[in-house]
């Protein structure tokens, strides 16, 4: 009986497995292109054929990223607009979905669907109102503009993720917080936000992917070149000779390298709320 | 006093003395320079404005760069539209229309004038002309680059073939690049091909003229493209090129490997550019390569590559921009600018001295371009010309690797852009 069950759920596990590998090969595929190019050397023209392991790979185009002072600063920029956005972001979107979560039904209703539209708006229609609020605000010439998207909770899709989380906790939940004399904050802080963690480390995870990768802030709101985020600094690098071409992709390897961490840490979660 | 007191006295005396230090910093004028290019092209005007910064001390310049052209327009399109521009920036005459419709620029003709630095003589007039809207100087150009062909000195010498030299024409061109096409291991697949060229309006247009055709109805005030039968027979020689000669990249080749990629591979006999590909080119050191100028059909004549500076309307430091224009194009900035390669000065007495044709670098007939100035057209002036670009490029790179024929060709661009061109204002 063993020895026919055995074989099948092999098989079974095997042929489980299949598409998830294939996938996994698919996605990584460009990643390992771009990993391998990045090891050629500059000053050659770039190869005519599929060229796995390039002649004379070295890891010396990452030292010369990082000898260049332009890059170091852009990704410190990077790292230093993400670590003030993701958390004040989060926190912001965390409320604002707090709010329509547990709001009196025709109230809740109005955020929601005002949440929906501001979500649906191109976000191109709202650059031209953004450089003027920002230029009445006088913060032009600083790198208060990368960094604003932060105030209305970096995405309003990360809003509505809130609100979805803390309103399918159990309304009992709420009401014995309240009974326990915990006021809005309180229960905030101490009930719902403990209840949906996973939900905050996803929604901090897409605040951080939408921040380290935008290109548009920095591109329409900054003026000063220092202020210049990584994104901003990779488009100067893909307009590098063809010669050295292979320096844009280690900056490629090295933007890369923190959302695939980041999606790393945050699957534990995702997988704890899809079981 | 008391210590409560004495502790706002010199909270008051700090303050004060903050203050008179950034009265101090205000009489110094910051202005910001938007330009976009490459890298090397970068760090070229970077060196500019590092050497105005040091050559005065009333104005501070910024430079604010970008790598490619639409991201300059998006970002200036934005702060205009919000009421922050920069003070200046530098573009192309085929872009720069649909800000002057808008009354964005500051005219430079009166500055320019009232200049003891410069004056209109000091620059090709080819150049000028361009960028002039509705009479008046809009912007002040910096260099006055050309369509020329680079070719493969060493591929020439292989294939016994003459070199390239003023007075070739388009017939010497296309002889040349099928004497060049080869398929070295005969695997049915074309290792070397005798030319690169894009396959767009701004390189269909000089064989146009050259064949004495016009491209659109009227010079001056054009109201739509009017390819007439020279124009249309110009076109179909350059479609053959793909179609019928096989003598130029596939789509998907080019698409692979691009054409200065594989000029630089040796895979390339030819290839048509401006002079931008030169710093570039220069990096080739395993074969011989040389400039020639654009072969025409009928007459000699190529199409003008140019930027300018331009002062923006909204600027509230115009005359601290005009002080940057008049450094930039003089003969300190300019030289800069042509020691890094790529640009062909707009100052005549910098294109003529060693600074551009330096004897002791690649190309080694850089005069080239110096020779083609006079014979240079350029294309219509108007708001809505990159729209046109982007219709007409469209249309034509179909054709060109697809194997359509002119006339079907000039009937779609003429039909697609009429809206464009209604549209337009100059």
């Amino acid at each position: 009986m063993r020895m026919e069950v055995a074989p099948r759920g092999a098989l079974g596990r095997i042929a489980r497995r299949v598409p998830a590998v294939a996938i996994l090969v698919l996605f990584l595929a460009p990643l390992a292109f771009v990993l391998l190019g990045s090891l050629r050397p500059t000053g050659t023209p770039p190869p005519t054929t599929l060229d796995l392991v390039p002649d004379g790979a070295s890891l010396s185009n990452y030292g010369d990223l990082f000898e260049r002072p332009t890059f170091r600063r852009q990704t410190l920029n990077s790292l230093v607009v993400a670590a003030v956005t993701v958390p004040v972001g989060t926190l912001v979107a965390s409320w604002a979905g707090f709010s329509i979560a547990r709001l009196p039904r025709r109230a809740s209703m109005v955020l929601l669907v005002l949440t929906i539209v501001a979500a649906a708006i191109p976000v191109t229609a709202l650059f031209v109102g953004r450089l003027v609020l920002f230029r009445i605000a006088g913060v032009t010439d600083t790198p208060i503009p990368l960094i604003a998207p932060a105030l209305i909770g970096v995405s309003p899709l990360l809003a509505l993720l809130f609100a979805w989380g803390y309103a399918s906790i159990p309304r009992e939940t709420y009401d014995l917080a309240r009974e326990f004399g915990l006021g809005p904050l309180a229960t905030w802080w101490r009930v719902a936000m403990p209840l949906r963690i996973g939900v905050a480390a996803v929604a901090a995870a897409i605040a951080f992917l939408l921040t380290w990768g935008d290109v548009l802030h920095p591109l329409l709101f900054v003026y000063d070149e220092r202020w210049f985020t990584l994104p901003l600094g990779m488009t100067s690098l893909a307009a590098l000779p063809p010669t050295d071409q292979s320096l844009m992709l280690a900056a490629a390897v090295v933007a890369t390298a923190p959302v695939i961490l980041t999606a790393f840490i945050v699957q534990r979660f995702v997988a704890e709320g899809t079981r | 006093m008391t210590r409560r007191g004495r502790s706002v006295v010199a909270l008051v005396l700090v303050v004060s003395v903050a203050a008179a230090c950034d009265d101090g910093q205000d009489e110094v004028t910051r202005i910001t320079v938007m330009v976009s290019g490459d890298p090397e092209e970068i760090e070229a005007y970077r060196a500019v404005i590092t050497a105005f910064n040091r050559s005065q001390t009333g104005i501070d310049a910024d430079l604010l760069p970008f790598a490619d052209r639409d991201d300059l327009i998006v970002r200036l399109s934005t702060s205009i539209a919000g009421g922050e521009p920069p003070d200046l920036f530098l573009m192309n005459y085929r872009y720069y229309g649909q800000f002057a419709a808008r009354d964005a620029l500051e005219p430079v003709d009166t500055y320019l004038e009232g200049s003891e630095a410069s004056s209109a003589g000091d620059f090709f007039g080819t150049a000028m002309t361009p960028f002039q809207w509705q009479g008046r100087q809009v912007c002040l150009p910096q260099n006055v680059s050309s369509l020329v062909v680079y070719y493969n000195a060493d591929r020439f010498a292989e294939a016994g073939l003459p070199l390239p030299a003023e007075g070739w024409t388009w017939d010497d061109m296309v002889r040349s690049a099928r004497a060049l096409t080869r398929d070295d291991d005969g695997d049915g697949t074309t290792d070397v091909y005798g030319l690169g060229v894009d396959p767009e309006i701004i390189r269909l247009a000089p064989l146009i003229w050259s064949n004495g055709g016009s491209l659109v109805d009227d010079e001056a005030a054009p109201t739509r493209f009017d390819f007439d039968a020279p124009a249309v027979t110009a076109m179909q020689r350059f479609i053959d090129l793909r179609s019928l000669h096989e003598v130029t990249p596939t789509d998907e080749e080019a698409e692979s490997e691009d054409l200065e990629t594989r000029f630089l591979n040796d895979r390339l006999g030819m290839l048509m550019e401006s002079r931008r590909v030169v710093p570039t080119l220069r990096t080739i050191s395993s074969f011989g390569w040389d400039v020639a100028p654009f072969p025409g059909m009928r007459e000699r004549v190529s199409v003008l590559h140019s930027d300018a500076y331009c002062i923006t309307a909204g600027s509230d430091a115009k005359d601290a921009s005009w002080r940057f224009i008049e450094f930039a194009l003089g003969p300190d900035g300019q030289r800069i600018t042509a020691e890094a390669g790529r640009t062909v000065p707009s100052l005549r007495s910098v294109a003529d001295s060693d600074a551009f044709l330096e004897p002791a670098a690649l190309p080694s007939h850089s005069e080239v371009f110096l020779d083609q100035i006079p014979r240079l057209r350029s294309v219509p002036i108007v708001s809505t010309w990159p729209e046109i670009e982007d219709v007409a490029n469209g249309i034509i790179e179909e054709a060109y690797y697809g194997g359509g024929g002119a006339l079907e060709v000039a009937v779609e661009l003429t039909l697609q852009t009429r809206e464009l061109f209604r549209r337009a204002e100059r």
